[in-house]
């Protein structure tokens, strides 16, 4: 944007803004309250005195009413209870309790005074029902009170799985959630309005310390839970997706201790039963202590919350184990990896580690601490510290896709996050109000290997009940994890004054961010061996060697930093006749201090400056919403919104370019046996353990640079969006909403290849879908991947949602949620490194203008089903709360492992091994360039696979196949004792209940973005393919071939679980 | 104003900022595409430098002249010339004969061929200087070399070349060498071309 153009825009945007006219906005820290104070037949009551009260730490505010009887009062804390008071002179005091605020919100209370002689009550004129209608609501979200987030079956105690009560939320093959079709990375976390994000990005969650798998914070910390699917609230920024905000516990005026223990053991757990047999449920365990403290530091003033969780979890690896479960499944035969370790240890004396089921540790601790102080005159001090520190074994690879990983392949991730944040409340008279929010973030991740001789790799055949199979088996230090370590510093500062005139209240923010950034990464630095076989094992020959070395004066970190400021301004409009209307503008600009030295050679090549990054591109983001309520019994509520979003880059796609400027490190590689004859002269060195080769058997080692560039144009990714959502009450305790939501990518990012040009195919790729497909060649085979990162606006994604809440009867609560959405992009981006954003993009024609097709975040159809109360009349004490959500499965595509189009992709040892070629059908299996056994396979696909059988005689789409629905239903049962001083809870939670009725329901599948279907036929004389090993063979009834689903089913994640809990509380307070 | 302006000016000015605000310069890469070298060809004596300069150009060409100085000179000849330290484009004649200077630049690569003759060359002549004769005939022409005193020089080591300048007048049989054999085709005037080194002259062919 040039300078005129934002001039211009902020000039309109300020006449808008401060066109008169009112209401107010709160952030997501917050609540308000808000009324009309009238007297008999309806005439205003001019002046007088309103109080709010918060029962439980005697903060109170008091303001008076305006010449229309109306009064405001902002920056409340959320939660409750709170009594609001109105005093007139010559008129009955009038009262009104047990108000509870929702964040964010503003609570309405209408109220008309009686004259004192008639002593009679204020009565109330309006009261709000549900959460949703309420005039500051204008986006789709789905708002937890302290009743749903304290019952809903949250069995892994981890807040942000209650974001999947959102029909609009979905979860993501990496594990993290996408909100309404978005990329899992584009979302916010917040922590009672202030930002607590891993902004490095390291995994998909987004919460600090996830790469080890942390929690966010204690959940008895957390009173409140909010999704935001498109808040048209300019305060909000750095997402594309959603916004999730968890509200946190205070101390009260009364001491309150809270001690829990939760338990969970394999003898409380099913065996899954598969077709080829059960596998026996084995090596869970959790035990879980929870602690919490809060009460009165000075009565009324200061109040204090304390809160710890210190769990400790064991689990078998995640898939089919060897020894435990079917060979078969498992495509390796005990002996031929007994073999295999035997010859490893004998030759080395070094430890493959184990390929059997073994236990897999997780510690987790996490404290949560919070001071609030409250001043005379209404100003509050809210003090925050948020800690967790976190161990995990991660799992080998045991699922059927790819290598069998041996112990020793696994790494143990160490994670330490701690936040500390400062927030003032400060009400600075004649209606003017500010908030200051500062917040110091430091979050390490460490990955230590558990082994520090190469990668190795082997390829086995194994004959299990006289049918081959083929699959590797890998051992030693981790390709990815041989040098990963990464510290992140966050400072962050926002200011935002609300001013009120009467109604209106104008809001004007600055905000200002600081990132401290260090990334410790060099994949392959330990090398990576692959034999090609047993025998060539046992001769120590391997076929393949590859490694990552550093330059000389060049380290594995990249350090740099990042500074965003912000400002916003926005202006509430109340336009008569139940309608309010908000408008806002915000501008953000992120600028990176520090780059990597230019690579001239880059620059000639490429016309790409390593030396200069994206800086100072200004992100305008305006937004206009409204709110519109009909009056009296059974309401209408329609409430839309459009405006632009700026999201927030992961720092790991800018720490790319940093690593990769095609200096810092080199790619060296041997190819060739050195038992072949000829000996080839680039064959590998024979493995020598505590050294690694220099060069090859007679000639210098191959070598490859791999750059990644961002242009100077570059921006953080933004959207438009549109929404409209109409509410209505059915009854006076149930509503239904239905919504709509669109968005359109106006910069996203994309990834190129710049190392191309038009080339050849091989021999007979071109029966490959040839006529529909480009092929390429290396544009300068000195370079290796040479990615430029840039935007394009293609992506769009579509929801349409259906919702119903309320109490069913006056026991039971009950949410029933649908959602229909649909999202496209070019390219999905689901990984932390560029070169797999590429390389994992699947393409059929243009590798670097892939067609728009469905997203690996397209799940269409999803239902949330959510119940919860004490159903059994004499059992008052008694609870149940279910939740069931169902929704689509997840998308793929089925590729090749071989670079038909010859774009790189796959390419030679780990730091290459991606798939990107899109499987060609062809008209008749036996058509298919393979040995008569794969046609034979690619006929029962045509047959069986719906997927493969509609795409005959093409080139498949993008992730045009879907694994399938996904089923998940939990239980919990919570009986209350109360005792004198004290509550005792006992719970039983039931995970995967489905499981429990039917041992073939409740499975859980997971299947990688990619399959490769059909490989290269190594040593086949005249069939450049071969069927894969991904989507495996057998024999139906019929005694027809018949392939089983490519999909992996998890264990133990599909079997069903029982873990008890008890809680004791002490004290009166909250 | 009544809610339903309020709210169509709102959405309206939204979707302008908007679209004021997704717009911005983009960036267009240059890369070096080819090279211009200048000059062409050098014929030098031993002894002497000639310069080069090479000009990279974008795949739009336009000139990229701050990336000059990273130009990469190579010359494959040793013996007959080299190139001077720091990568200047400076060619020194060492011996004679002929060498190729080859520059490159990101994805240009240029040559040009560098000529090194012997010493003193002043003046040349063709023999005879002037060609009168019937279509078929197939007259002889010779090349005289001079030095600066008026003497005669060797042809050898020189590199010599002829011309004719109406290729349908007549036909120049021996392209190269110190002297050429030449076809009159038909009737017509025209011009044949003596090229020694650097240096040239002409000399009229008549076809009666």
């Amino acid at each position: 944007m040039n300078r005129r153009s934002f001039a211009f825009a902020l000039f309109a945007a300020a006449l808008m803004i401060l066109a008169p006219s009112s209401v107010s906005a709160q952030s997501r820290t917050t609540a308000a309250v808000r009324g009309l104070i009238t007297g008999p037949q309806g005439a205003p009551m001019i002046a007088a005195t309103v109080r709010i009260r918060h029962q439980e730490t005697g903060a109170e505010r008091a303001v008076v009413t305006n010449d229309r009887g109306a009064f405001l009062v902002l920056l409340l804390q959320p939660g409750g209870p709170y009594t609001l008071t109105v005093e007139a002179l010559g008129f009955a005091e009038a009262r009104r309790e047990g108000l509870s605020l929702q964040v964010g919100e503003v609570t309405t209370v209408n109220i008309e005074l009686q004259v004192q002689a008639v002593e009679l009550q204020g009565v109330d004129v309006e009261v709000d029902r549900a959460e949703i209608f309420n005039p500051a609501q204008v986006g789709p979200a789905t708002l937890l009170n302290e009743r749903v987030v304290e019952s809903m079956p949250v069995l892994s105690r981890d807040i942000t799985e209650l974001a999947l009560l959102s029909p609009l939320v979905k979860t993501t093959e990496s594990g993290g959630f996408s909100v309404a079709g978005q990329n899992d990375r584009y979302n916010s976390l917040l922590i009672d309005g202030v930002l607590n994000k891993d902004m490095f990005g390291l995994t998909a969650g987004g919460v600090p310390g996830g790469q080890a798998g942390a929690k966010l914070l204690p959940l008895d910390a957390v009173t409140q839970y909010e999704v935001l699917v498109a808040p048209f609230d300019v305060r909000l920024s750095g997402f594309t997706g959603g916004v999730m905000n968890a509200v946190t516990r205070s101390g009260t005026n009364d001491w309150r201790f809270r001690a829990a223990a939760v338990k969970r053991t394999e003898a409380l757990m099913g065996d899954l039963v598969l077709p080829t047999g059960p596998v026996e449920a084995s090596g869970v365990d959790r035990s879980l202590l929870a602690l919490s403290l809060g009460g009165p530091l000075v009565q009324n003033r200061g109040h204090l919350y304390v809160a710890g969780e210190f769990e400790s979890r064991e689990r078998p690896p995640s898939g089919f184990n060897l020894f435990r479960d079917d060979p078969a499944v498992v495509r390796i035969a005990p002996e031929e990896l007994a073999a295999v370790q035997e010859s490893f240890t004998s030759q080395f004396g070094l430890d493959t580690g184990t390929g059997e089921a073994y236990g897999l540790g997780q510690q987790l601790a996490n404290l949560f601490a919070r001071v609030d102080w409250n001043y005379a005159g209404g100003t509050r001090i809210t003090v925050r510290n948020i800690f967790s520190l976190t161990t995990n074994d991660e799992s080998p690879n045991r699922t059927a896709f790819e290598e069998y990983e041996l112990s020793s392949n696994a790494v143990e991730r160490r994670s330490l996050s701690n936040t500390t944040s400062f927030q003032l409340f400060s009400p600075l008279g004649d209606g003017v109000a500010n908030q200051l929010d500062v917040s110091l973030q430091r979050v390490t991740d460490e990955t230590t290997p558990n082994s520090t001789f190469p990668q190795m790799e082997v390829e086995l055949i194994s004959s299990i009940d006289e049918t081959p199979y083929q699959r590797s088996v890998r051992f030693g230090g981790e390709f990815f994890g041989q040098v990963n370590e990464l510290a992140q510093t966050t400072v962050r500062i926002t200011d935002a004054v609300d001013i009120t005139r009467g109604d209106d209240v104008l809001t004007l923010g600055v905000t200002g961010a600081w990132y401290d950034i260090a990334h410790t990464f060099l994949p392959g630095a330990g090398g990576d061996y692959f034999y090609a076989r047993l025998l060539d094992l046992e001769n120590n020959a391997p076929q393949r060697f590859q490694m990552t070395r550093l330059a000389d004066g060049y380290d594995a970190t990249a350090s740099f930093d990042v500074v965003e400021w912000g400002a916003f301004a926005q202006h509430q409009l109340n336009a008569g006749q139940g309608l309010s209307m908000r408008f806002g503008i915000r501008v953000d600009a992120p600028y990176v201090l520090g780059a990597p030295d230019t690579n001239f050679e880059v620059l000639d090549y490429f016309g790409y400056d390593t030396g200069k990054l994206p800086s100072g591109n200004l992100l305008v983001s305006p937004r206009w919403g409204f709110n519109w309520q009909s009056t009296g019994e059974k309401r209408w509520q329609v409430r839309a919104g459009a405006g632009m979003f700026a999201g927030q880059l992961p720092y790991v796609w800018l720490s790319n370019a940093f690593l990769n400027d095609g200096r810092r490190f080199v790619t060296q590689s041997c190819s060739g046996r050195r038992t072949d004859d000829p000996v080839p002269a680039s064959a590998v060195p024979a493995f020598v353990p505590g050294q690694l080769p220099t060069a090859c058997l007679n000639a210098p080692m191959a070598q490859s640079r791999s750059v990644v560039v961002l242009p100077e144009d570059f921006k953080y990714p933004q959207d438009l969006k549109f929404a409209v959502n109409f509410d209505r009450e059915l009854t006076d305790r149930f509503s239904v909403t239905a919504g709509a939501l669109f968005s359109k990518a106006i910069n996203q990012i994309s990834v190129r290849e710049l190392n191309l040009e038009s080339g050849s195919p091989g021999p007979r790729y071109d029966e490959l879908g040839g006529f529909e497909r480009r092929f390429y060649d290396d544009l300068d085979s000195r370079w290796g991947q040479v990615l430029a990162v840039g935007n394009d606006g293609e992506d769009w994604a579509a929801s349409f949602s259906l919702e119903t809440r309320g109490r069913v009867t006056d026991r039971l609560n009950a949410q029933v949620a649908y959602a229909y959405s649909r999202s496209w992009d070019r390219m999905s981006l689901m990984f932390t490194d560029m070169a797999s954003n590429y390389g994992f993009n699947p393409v059929e024609n243009e590798a670097d203008d892939p067609a728009l097709t469905r997203s690996n975040f397209d799940r269409p159809h999803k239902i949330v089903v959510a119940l919860f109360g004490t159903p059994f009349p004499g059992l008052d004490d008694t609870e149940i709360s279910l939740l069931y959500t169902g929704q689509s499965g997840l998308p793929f595509s089925y590729v090749y492992d071989l670079d038909v189009n010859g774009d790189g992709y796959p390419g030679m040892g780990g730091a290459f091994e991606r798939f990107n070629d899109l499987v060609h059908v062809p008209n008749d299996a036996f058509d298919l360039p393979a040995p008569i056994g794969s046609q034979i396979l690619m006929a029962a696909a045509m047959r069986d696979d719906p997927c493969i059988r509609d795409g005959i005689g093409t080139i498949l789409d993008r992730n045009s196949c879907r694994s399938p629905w996904q089923n998940s239903l939990d239980l919990r049962v919570a009986h209350t004792l109360r005792l004198s001083g004290s509550e005792i809870r006992l719970e039983g939670d039931f995970v995967n209940v489905l499981n429990l009725v039917n041992g073939e329901w409740g499975r859980r599948e997971t299947i990688p973005s990619v399959v490769p279907l059909l490989e290269e036929c190594a040593g086949c004389d005249a069939a450049p393919i071969r069927w894969g090993g991904s989507v495996i063979p057998s024999r139906n009834a019929s005694e027809e071939v018949s392939l089983a689903s490519p999909w992996s089913v998890l264990s133990p994640e599909s079997q069903w679980q029982i873990q008890f809990g008890a809680r004791v509380t002490f004290g009166a307070g909250r | 104003m009544r809610a339903g302006t309020k709210c169509a000016r709102a959405l309206a000015l939204t979707l302008t900022l908007s679209w004021i605000g997704s717009g911005c310069e983009s960036f267009e890469p240059e890369w070096v595409e080819s090279l211009a070298l200048s000059p062409d060809s050098v014929h030098i004596s031993v002894g002497e430098t000639a310069s080069f300069t090479a000009t990279p150009l974008s795949a739009r060409d336009q000139e990229l002249p701050d990336r000059a100085e990273r130009v990469q000179w190579f010359l494959n000849a040793p013996g007959v010339a080299t190139l001077a330290d720091g990568g200047t484009g400076a060619v020194t004649a060492e011996g004679l004969g002929n060498a190729t200077l080859v520059a490159r630049l990101g994805r240009g690569t240029a040559q040009a061929p560098v000529f090194v003759q012997p010493p003193g060359l002043a003046r040349i002549e063709i023999v005879p200087d002037r060609i009168e004769v019937s279509p078929g005939n197939r007259p002889r022409v010779e090349a005289r070399l001079y030095d600066a005193q008026g003497d005669s020089l060797s042809p050898v080591g020189f590199r010599i070349s002829w011309t004719i300048i109406d290729p349908d007048i007549g036909f120049v049989g021996t392209p190269t060498g110190p002297s050429a054999d030449l076809l009159a085709r038909r009737v017509g005037t025209t011009q044949i071309r003596l090229i020694v080194g650097s240096m040239s002259t002409n000399v009229p062919f008549i076809v009666r």
